[in-house]
């Protein structure tokens, strides 16, 4: 364990210095993250004066939603950034050298690119996010069990991560799949409660947005029953275990055709 | 014109070679739409008139920019940032052929592909989600929207090169501009929500930039909420744009081919 943290660890920083070496790009991606994330705070803001409410949620809680899913996404992509760049490794070839390697290779390809732009623009997320939970009235429990489902969100993140890496081994098609996730986590900016059946049920079990961006929410808000929690962590669980049992299968699969 | 003619075939036969590649990028369109579609949707869910739309007109005007996006922002040229970034527009200039018009013809072939596929999806999507269609019946408005559309396709295709063209001085940031790019087109352009939620001064201001008459005017001109004197003026805001970044192109074009130095050839 203490090994693959030294070996994180470095990658990390080769991360880091990749991306310092373009500073002005740096500027512009900050730049435009912040504004999209600007952009959606003050839509929100001016949607509420034309409407009382969507949903039942008024505009702290619609807020809250949209923060939840902007932190808890900039999570996964810092720390998964990786799996974006698979596809070129598995085209070329270069994926032999990471199979060969005493490391388990999904701790490079999937943990190994560290993204320092969404590092930056964390401090923002938190301090908004920490600004509207203080107009929110809820008890210690509601925030422990928040704090537990966001990080069981992360879990099925990094299973789907997984996934769609092992997919991209058997197909070599990762770039616009790793896309679909992402546009299918946008329907997560707002909750579930907005789709119609059956789309919601799809939306929170199978895909699963609900349970990662949705649930933590509801949990702080007291509105998730113990049987929705239960099930939710069952769901993290088993998609991790789902999901490195495919890795493993695709693997087998690697034919090393491209090298 | 036939060797323009020739990248036409050859860009629409592209299309088909990737074909799942295709089918993921039309079904990211799709998602994109759904998500806008149901947040409006429960947004209107007592009925009533929200910032001047009603339930009808509001899921109008997301349906109608599902259309308008294949159509109007639907393109390849992105691809040029890649090319002055490694070395790659080298081959071109050595061609008998206008690299602006080559990317224009590109363009336009990636248009006609996606507006076949999105058909296919509007008529899907039209028995999905079974939406209140207004249809517009004023031929003079129905001609407007088309000019719109027109213009909307040359300032989106000028403004996306402009992003491209940047890649000249800063060649490692070429998807930096764009993603730039692409927030403006999302949130000034009308594709995440319609601009008229914002208050008036500021909507005032927005409706000064270029990004708006991508698809916000086009589709507000069909929905008829856009009459009289203000199509004059967004005609007079889409011409003076598109003349400035005409000029703004070939300065960027001049200035940077002497910066260009073929790095990665």
């Amino acid at each position: 364990m203490k090994r693959y943290l030294i070996i994180w660890l470095r990658m990390t920083l080769n991360s880091f210095q990749t991306i310092l070496a373009s500073r002005f790009g740096i500027i512009i991606f900050i730049f435009g993250k912040l504004l999209r994330f600007g952009l959606y705070l003050t839509f929100i803001y001016f949607l509420y004066t034309g409407t009382k409410g969507v949903v039942g949620y008024d505009r702290n809680k619609m807020l809250l939603f949209l923060l939840n899913f902007s932190f808890l996404g900039a999570v996964g992509q810092m720390l998964f950034r990786e799996a974006y760049r698979f596809r070129t490794k598995l085209v070329s070839g270069e994926f032999d050298f990471d199979l060969v390697k005493p490391v388990h290779p999904l701790l490079k390809n999937l943990a190994g690119g560290f993204d320092l732009l969404d590092l930056l623009t964390m401090p923002v997320f938190i301090y908004v996010l920490y600004k509207v939970l203080s107009l929110i009235n809820f008890n210690t429990s509601q925030f422990i069990f928040y704090g537990l489902l966001f990080m069981n969100g992360l879990m099925i993140m990094f299973a789907i991560h997984v996934s769609v890496l092992a997919f991209g081994i058997i197909t070599t098609e990762v770039d616009h799949l790793v896309m679909v996730y992402r546009d299918l986590e946008t329907m997560g900016r707002f909750p579930v409660d907005i789709y119609r059946e059956p789309l919601r049920q799809f939306l929170t079990f199978a895909v699963p947005v609900g349970i990662m961006f949705t649930f933590p929410v509801k949990a702080i808000l007291g509105l998730l029953s113990w049987q929705g929690m239960l099930a939710a962590f069952i769901l993290g669980g088993l998609s991790c275990y789902f999901s490195l049992r495919f890795w493993n299968f695709a693997v087998m699969k690697y034919s090393s055709a491209s090298s | 014109m036939r060797k323009y003619l020739t990248v036409f075939t050859v860009s629409w036969q592209n299309g088909f070679v990737y074909r799942l590649n295709f089918l993921l990028w039309r079904l990211r369109s799709v998602i994109v739409i759904i998500t806008v579609y149901y947040f409006w949707d429960a947004v209107f869910r007592n009925g009533g008139v929200i910032f001047g739309y009603t339930r009808d007109k509001i899921l109008t005007y997301v349906f109608l920019t599902l259309i308008l996006r294949s159509l109007i922002l639907g393109q390849r040229s992105m691809d040029a940032a890649g090319e002055i970034s490694d070395g790659r527009l080298s081959n071109y200039l050595l061609k008998p052929l206008n690299y602006h018009f080559y990317w224009f013809t590109r363009d336009l072939a990636d248009k006609l592909l996606n507006m076949a596929f999105s058909v296919i999806e509007i008529i899907l999507l039209y028995f999905i989600l079974q939406p209140p269609v207004f249809l517009q019946t004023n031929i003079f408005i129905l001609i407007y929207f088309l000019l719109t559309v027109i213009l909307a396709v040359i300032l989106n295709y000028l403004l996306g090169n402009a992003s491209s063209y940047f890649s000249f001085w800063t060649p490692g940031n070429a998807w930096g501009f764009w993603f730039l790019y692409l927030v403006f087109q999302d949130f000034l352009g009308g594709v995440a929500f319609p601009l008229d939620i914002f208050p008036k001064a500021a909507y005032g201001l927005i409706m000064l930039l270029p990004f708006p008459y991508l698809l916000y005017y086009p589709a507000n001109i069909y929905l008829g909420k856009i009459s009289g004197a203000d199509i004059f003026q967004g005609f007079i805001i889409m011409l003076f744009w598109i003349g400035i970044i005409i000029w703004l192109l070939r300065q960027e074009w001049r200035w940077g081919l002497k910066n260009y130095q073929a790095e990665g050839r």
